[in-house]
């Protein structure tokens, strides 16, 4: 385990090598002069359309580094041969990959809980008001890139980083779909036989992502229920475990 | 040979990657391989003879299809078997944003040093690779030279019973290759055995005491170098004489030939008393008689011809 930190901590560094602190920032500052902009244009329950807004460029956020992190960081590392040296130590590829899938959520959960405190301090400001349900949400949203990045970097140990985000970010999307979209778009049609069926048993073996946004809850003032951000806490955790073991299985007699 | 006194054991190694298809490679065709503990083995080949491939079989970076290795008596590619090897890749590459001395401690705890340790070993593994003054430099800022300098600092910082040098002088000038080739040097006085591959036959024959030469995947021949340098038990007996004396030594049917500075006669071993009676009785002056040695370039040349040929 202690392996796998340090293997963490200099994933971490080098992810924020990659300068991704400055998408950070900017993101953070455009959400600092949101509430700001709300007010002065005297927007009708600005405090929802400020949280609305944040939490959905949050999320959004979240999942476009999950995704292109999760595809390219064990690639990366082992084009650049950085990897050799340190996966010639004592140390086993499982122990490795968990430190690098660390590294990145780490990277996340930082830039998450930066961007949360700018935005809450920026509500609190321009509109006086602070609903601290956003770190609820905020919370499910770092426990899905986590399992979004897992997805990602399992992809990544036997295909391209390309093809590892892409077919990440397509278990994102079919992971994410609603029961009722896949009922009402893909129903048996006239003539036409639409599998969605399939379409259940497919999202039924991914996981929900649709479990980890709960923005409209917040964005309503409504509660998220303690025992339900819980569940999804433990089902997240679950997801990524046996993702991990995916990745490992995969990565263990793995030439480089 | 026992197995405890084995660094390194490999037998009927095969690496076959894309294996059955069309672009199907035979890297290593069962190769057999032993270097005795407290050895500086070098590997030599040419380019995709299956040295590198060897490399990371033996750190765990691949797997064999068929056959096994052993590194200190563990199976390689397992932990245990990485736990007392240090190794620097080809063409290594490190995490350049941080600084030297940083990363050295962080590969001293990754080989499971303990933290009281570490900055001891830092520092020793730095001043052995005359690179204690650029602790705080960030590894972008070395030259290629230093940064390969720092690759052995970090093989051999948690103090390893075994190196593997992978092409350690590939792509550095002739200043650094030298830099390099002394720290190696140095570390073998220190009894850690030492794998070196390289294709630099003449830096394997200054380095190294024993040497294995694989081709197209096969090990044509290990051995001591000196068995190498002097393939077949022949002597070289060098002299000056006159004019007269060189007839009469040809008459007894040797063959004088000029030499650097008077005449030399190559023999088989057991005819050295002979040629040298025959020089003095011919009023010669004999300056030498010495074993018969070929350069390892002309031994390698000739395994990989006879290989080649077979």
């Amino acid at each position: 385990m202690s392996r796998a930190l340090i293997v963490a901590r200099l994933s971490l560094l080098e992810t924020a090598r990659r300068q991704f602190y400055l998408l950070t920032l900017f993101i953070a500052f455009g959400l600092f002069v949101l509430p700001a902009v709300v007010s002065v244009f005297g927007i009708t329950a600005s405090a929802r359309v400020v949280k609305d807004v944040s939490l959905t460029v949050m999320g959004g956020y979240a999942v476009v580094l999950a995704v292109f992190l999760g595809a390219t960081i064990v690639p990366g590392e082992i084009e650049r041969r950085t990897a050799f040296p340190i996966l010639a130590r004592p140390m086993s590829r499982a122990a490795w990959l968990w430190g690098k899938w660390l590294g990145l959520v780490g990277f996340v959960v930082l830039s998450l809980m930066l961007i949360g405190a700018v935005h809450c301090i920026s509500a609190s400001i321009f509109l006086e008001t602070v609903e601290w349900s956003v770190w609820e949400a905020i919370t499910l949203y770092g426990m899905e890139a986590g399992v979004l990045a897992a997805v990602c970097m399992w992809f990544s140990v036997f295909s391209s980083p390309a093809l590892a985000a892409v077919l990440g970010f397509a278990v994102y999307i079919l992971g994410g779909l609603s029961d009722a979209f896949i009922d009402t778009f893909l129903r048996p049609a006239e003539g036409i036989h639409m599998p969605a069926g399939v379409m259940h048993f497919l999202k039924g073996c991914l996981p929900d992502f649709q479990l980890f946004q709960n923005k409209n809850a917040v964005v309503h003032g409504d509660a998220i229920p303690l025992p339900y951000f819980w569940s999804v806490i433990a089902y997240g955790i679950a997801w990524i475990a046996f993702l991990h073991l995916l990745a490992a299985w995969s990565f263990e007699r793995k030439d480089l | 040979m026992p197995s405890m006194t084995l660094a390194i054991e490999a037998s009927d190694v095969r690496k076959v990657y894309h294996p059955g298809r069309r672009n199907e490679i035979v890297a290593l065709a069962g190769l057999d391989l032993q270097v005795r503990a407290g050895d500086v083995f070098g590997f030599v080949g040419p380019n995709g003879a299956g040295k590198t491939t060897t490399v990371k079989i033996l750190t765990g970076l691949a797997w064999p299809t068929s056959g096994s290795a052993r590194i200190l008596g563990e199976l390689a590619g397992t932990v245990a078997a990485r736990t007392n090897l240090g190794y620097l890749p080809e063409v290594a590459s490190y995490h350049e944003f941080m600084a030297v001395g940083e990363l050295l401690s962080v590969h001293a705890r990754l080989a499971g040093m303990p933290g009281a340790d570490v900055k001891r070993a830092c520092d020793d593994a730095l001043e052995a690779v005359r690179l204690t003054d650029r602790r705080g430099s960030r590894l972008r800022e070395l030259s290629k030279g230093m940064q390969q300098r720092f690759g052995i600092a970090q093989a051999m910082v948690a103090r390893p019973r075994l190196l593997i040098l992978d092409e350690p002088t590939s792509g550095l000038d002739p200043l650094s290759q030298k830099e390099v080739k002394d720290i190696i040097v140095s570390l073998k006085s220190q009894g850690i055995t030492i794998f070196f591959s390289s294709h630099k036959l003449t830096e394997v024959e200054h380095i190294c005491d024993h040497i294995g030469i694989i081709h197209r995947g096969c090990l044509l021949r290990a051995a001591p170098l000196q068995d190498l340098l002097s393939p077949d038990d022949r002597v070289v007996v060098r002299f000056h004489a006159e004019a007269a004396a060189l007839e009469a030594l040809r008459a007894a049917g040797y063959s004088p030939v000029p030499d650097d500075d008077g005449h030399r006669i190559e023999v088989p071993g057991a005819q050295t008393d002979a040629v040298v009676d025959a020089v003095r009785a011919n009023r010669g002056h004999l300056r030498s008689v010495e074993q018969a040695r070929v350069s390892l370039e002309d031994a390698f040349f000739s395994l990989v011809t006879e290989a080649d040929a077979a």
